[in-house]
């Protein structure tokens, strides 16, 4: 039977990855913070820094003798996954969204491109893959669950000074069935109020472009939408001030009508809209509103 | 202050022959080009004619040209039927490129000689006393300035060289790519992969100053519109509606068929021949090439641009050269003058003169591509009784014999 | 201070279009330098500038690169070294390639950025630093503090923001939101025209490239919006609108 080792930092994302390994018929080892499914798995204290992590996962690896190597694609998870592969010489493929094993060699799917295009890549094994955790529809398995404590090695290389979590609204843009995502269209941060007031007659939670949350800091990151925040499958998406940049709309495009308001007609976000509004949303937003 | 011996501003072909020029033989040359990229602000349709980069550039073999044109077809077309004309020879003297690829293969042999091109900045302004050209916020010195800045002469227009285009000098021209395979496109156009076709369209849906165009690209066709602005003007005709009737019409629809779009462009084009060159091509040492010069010939069922203004930019380039090496820089611009004047742009721009005026008869877009479908309709259609080629002539022109006749003998002489 | 930046070159994104019946993307057009390799420029300009030094531009990729790399050098690159024969890299062989380019010069820090636009992989900081045995900050969203000895920064992690630092020489990757780089204006595309830009091959430098995967293919996927236009007096609009918006909610 083929073996898969597993490293995610989170329980959720570890749980998924291992029981889409189950399925594909690996017995799966594992190295987490917390109890999580695995035939094999070595429970540590949190750690979090990327050098204690690789030589760890080397450790591990070197009982075990894994075919495949797969870690939750968050930016831990990339991080030790490349230093890793490298270390062992192995090729490494992270973002992946979805896995297939043929015989001695793994199927993968990524966005390409910038998100344009999926490309569909194969390696044979042993490999490395980095794989999008939430992108994995998790399944009923069942495990032998022989768990054990590890120590996860001490390194020095960088030194951690200070940790603070971000805080996080809990947001449901996942499960939202109306969604408003604004954009650089909007002039200044006072007029998300304007949005506000559209939301809530609809019903609608609000996301955004990067520019509003990592430049601007006008909305929590978590409300993101986009390649490298949320991918989101509303029955109803309005995108106002939005260009529709690719990194952007790959985020959008699971939406089942989406309308966008723009004042540029030719604006990319026109191919991602059902209906664009050609228009500047500061003369159509209140008459909306008055309207519903 | 950074100096050059010469700039040239605009990266089209007429900029890229003069920089190329210059280069080669050993100048300072700096070429601005205000497109991200250079070429892609450079619109055709899409044949060149080969001799000029032939004669000038070295490796013009490894040049991206997309097929050599070995069949020339001449298309009246009305609203359902058409006439075709069609000449094919293994003989070619064009070729059919994608000129933003072209252009910046010819960018590449720029600085390959030697010579620096800059893209993504607008050159502001040339001034003279002394000579300098202000781009970005900064002044650059040189002996001679080329200007080069295609259809749109703003700074022709702003040092007084030029005046700018009426309605009636230019045409707007639209193009579009589609996508097909390359056996499709030897399979559709009856061609193999190495062979181009070159199609005209006189006719519908214009019916008056402008046609369509067809060129086959290695695996895309272009096919587009032009129209002469005027004529625009006074039909109220939107040339992108044109473009789509013309694209549909059965002689066209059946080339494109299941290809899709990949690129859209619009572009004004000189139209006026001999009468869009101003009585001089330059103002101290800035000289104007290429369609700031108004160096375009349109013949009707050719056009020739690409290859006049490349070769203007070397008439350029040699002028600055010779004004350089007889040891007075300045006199570059009237070496130039007397230069294009002597050349064969000149030259042919005089020579077809009269193709403006034959051009100029609307009857030969409308009235008499009509009959010529309609002849031979009359010819071909075949029920229970057929029709005799002289009964069908005689018909079809009824009462207007003496003036077809007087048409027919000046677009004989005149094209 | 020596400052080498990894740079890459990547299609122009927004030309590139896509084949409506096959969903190929059509690849014939113009590349340019990435954005996040312009955001480790730009943090490596800004310490050159505090500190004094130089800063290398490193690159592997096709031809092209010859055109590209000039970005780099007017952004503020002192000189820079290319490898212009892989096309078809990968995050490992580009990774052996840049190492093998790195470790002939002793640089104290390797600036890149944490990803591509094109295929953020994000493999790059870590297989470098492996290879040269380095120390690694990634995702570095702030430089807090840069000695010729030390660095401290902040990077910027999927949860939490964390305050690092490493001895130098070290291997840093930056975020996309660490700065807003600058644009060159003609006077610094002019100067990058006559900085050094050292070419090199693969073959030169002794790496053979390895080809770990096979692309089996690589499609858009499918959109089928609709793309209905709708223009015209606000008032109309809104009406049209809050109809349709009635119907999908
Ligand atoms: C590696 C990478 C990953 C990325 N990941 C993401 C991601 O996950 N999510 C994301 O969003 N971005 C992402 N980006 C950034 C992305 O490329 C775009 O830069 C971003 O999405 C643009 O945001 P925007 O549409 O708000 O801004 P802009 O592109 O500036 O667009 C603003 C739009 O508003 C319109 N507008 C202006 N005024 C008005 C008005 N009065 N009324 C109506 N319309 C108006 C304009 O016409 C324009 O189309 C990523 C980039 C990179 C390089
Ligand atoms: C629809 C159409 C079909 C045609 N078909 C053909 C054909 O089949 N064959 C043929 O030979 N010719 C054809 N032509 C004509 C041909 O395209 C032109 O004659 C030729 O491209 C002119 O080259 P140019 O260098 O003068 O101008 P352009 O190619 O227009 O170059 C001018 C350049 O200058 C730049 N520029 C302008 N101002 C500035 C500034 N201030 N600073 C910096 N840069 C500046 C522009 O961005 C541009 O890149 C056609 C034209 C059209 C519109």
């Amino acid at each position: 039977m083929m073996k898969a080792l597993v490293f995610a930092e989170k329980a959720d994302h570890f749980n998924r990855i291992s029981s889409k390994l189950k399925e594909m018929g690996f017995e799966v080892h594992g190295l987490s913070f917390a109890e999580a499914n695995a035939d094999h798995l070595y429970i540590s204290e949190p750690n979090y820094d990327y050098a204690s992590i690789t030589a760890a996962m080397e450790k591990i690896s070197d009982d075990v003798g894994p075919d495949l190597v797969v870690f939750s694609s968050t930016k831990l998870g990339k991080e030790v996954s490349a230093r890793f592969a490298q270390r062992k010489n192995l090729p490494c493929i992270t973002e992946c969204l979805n896995l297939e094993v043929e015989g001695s060699s793994i199927t993968v799917s990524r966005y390409s491109l910038g998100g344009k295009t999926i490309a569909k890549l194969r390696t044979s094994l042993p490999g490395v893959i980095a794989v999008v955790a939430d992108a994995i529809e998790p399944s009923e398995q069942s495990f032998q669950m022989n768990i054990q404590d590890f120590e996860i090695p001490v390194s020095n290389q960088i030194r951690t000074v200070s940790r603070e979590e971000k805080k996080r609204e809990a947001v449901g843009l996942r499960e939202a069935d109306v969604i408003i995502c604004i954009g650089r269209g909007l002039r200044k941060k006072e007029d998300i109020e304007l949005v506000k007031e559209l939301a809530e007659k609809l019903n609608a939670e609000i996301g955004c472009t990067r520019p509003l949350s990592h430049d601007y800091k006008w909305l929590p990151e978590e409300r993101m939408i986009g390649l490298s925040g949320e991918k989101v499958s509303p029955k109803l998406l309005i995108s106002i001030g939005v260009s529709g940049q690719i990194q952007h709309a790959v985020g959008i495009m699971n939406s089942k009508t989406v309308i966008a308001i723009n004042t540029d007609e030719n604006a990319p976000m026109r191919e991602h809209s059902d209906y664009y509004v050609v228009g500047d949303l500061y003369e159509i937003i209140p008459e909306l509103i008055r309207n519903l | 202050m950074e100096r050059f011996d010469a700039v040239v501003i605009g990266g089209g072909a007429a900029g890229l022959g003069s920089a190329y020029r210059m280069a080669e033989n050993g100048m300072n040359v700096l070429l601005i080009e205000r497109g991200e990229n250079v070429g892609e602000k450079s619109v055709y349709g899409g044949r060149i004619y080969s001799w000029v980069f032939e004669k000038y550039v070295k490796g013009f073999q490894d040049a991206p040209v997309e097929r050599w044109v070995k069949k020339e077809r001449l298309t009246f077309l009305d609203e359902r039927e058409s006439v075709s004309i069609e000449y094919s020879s293994d003989e070619t003297c064009s070729f059919v490129a994608i000129l933003t690829k072209f252009n910046r293969w010819l960018a590449e042999k720029v600085e390959d000689a030697g010579g620096l091109v800059v893209s993504g900045i607008k050159v502001e302004d040339v001034r003279l006393n002394p000579l300098r050209v202000v781009a970005d916020g900064e002044e650059i010195g040189c002996d001679a300035v080329v200007i080069a800045e295609g259809v749109n002469p703003m700074l022709a227009m702003k040092l007084g060289i030029r005046s700018d285009w009426k309605p009636e000098e230019v045409a707007v021209g639209v193009k579009e790519v589609f996508k097909l395979s390359e056996s499709e496109v030897n399979s559709r156009f009856d061609v193999e992969s190495d062979e181009g076709v070159a199609n005209l369209f006189v006719g519908y849906p214009v019916f008056t100053h402008g046609g369509g165009f067809i060129y086959t690209n290695r695996d895309t066709i272009s096919v587009g519109m032009v129209v002469r602005v005027d004529s625009a003007m006074k039909n109220k005709i939107e040339v992108y509606d044109l473009a789509e009737k013309f694209r549909a019409h059965r002689d066209v629809a059946g080339f494109l068929k299941g290809g899709s779009m990949i690129e859209y462009s619009a572009h004004l084009v000189p139209e006026a021949g001999i009468k869009g060159v101003p009585d001089a091509l330059h103002k101290d040492n800035v000289m104007i090439v290429g369609d700031t010069a108004g160096f375009v010939l349109n013949r009707g069922f050719t056009i020739r641009g690409v290859d006049f203004a490349f070769y203007s930019g070397v008439l350029a380039a040699d002028s600055i050269k010779e004004a350089m090496d007889g040891g007075d820089a300045g006199l570059a611009g009237q070496i130039y003058e007397r230069k294009v004047r002597d050349s064969a742009i000149i030259g042919e721009l005089e020579k077809f003169r009269k193709a403006l005026d034959v051009l100029e008869n609307t009857r030969f877009f409308n009235d008499y591509t009509r009959m010529m479908v309609e002849i031979m309709r009359g010819i071909f259609d075949v029920k229970e009784e057929s029709n005799r080629l002289y009964d069908v002539v005689m018909e079809k022109s009824r009462g207007r014999k003496i003036r077809m006749a007087l048409d027919f003998l000046s677009a004989f002489r005149g094209l | 201070m020596k400052i080498a930046v990894c740079v890459k070159e990547v299609y122009n994104l927004e030309q590139v279009k896509i084949i409506k019946e096959t969903r190929e993307p059509i690849l014939d057009v113009p590349k340019k330098l990435d954005d996040l390799s312009r955001n480790a420029l730009e943090e490596a300009i800004k310490i050159r500038e505090k500190l004094g030094g130089e800063v290398v531009a490193i690159s592997a990729g096709s031809p092209d690169l010859k055109k590209t790399i000039k970005e780099a050098l007017a952004m503020g690159a002192d000189r820079a070294v290319i490898v212009t024969d892989c096309s078809n890299s990968t995050p490992e062989s580009t990774a052996l390639i840049l190492s093998k380019i790195l470790e002939k010069d002793s640089y104290d820090l390797i600036i890149m950025g944490d990803a591509s636009s094109d295929d953020y992989s994000g493999q790059m900081a870590s297989r470098i630093a492996e290879i040269l045995g380095l120390p690694q900050i990634t995702f570095v969203s702030e430089i807090k503090e840069v000695s010729e000895e030390k660095i401290t920064c902040v990077r910027d992690m999927d949860d939490y923001l964390e305050v690092v630092e490493a001895d130098l020489p070290c291997v840093l990757s930056v975020t996309n939101e660490i700065n807003e780089p600058r644009i060159p204006a003609l006077k610094d595309i002019l100067k990058a025209s006559k900085k050094p830009v050292e070419t090199l091959s693969a073959n030169d430098l002794g790496v053979e490239i390895p080809q770990p995967y096979e692309i089996i293919e690589n499609l858009a996927p499918e959109i089928d919006r609709r793309q209905e236009v709708i223009e015209g007096d606000a008032g109309d609009v809104a009406r049209k609108l809050a109809e349709i918006i009635r119907r999908e909610a």
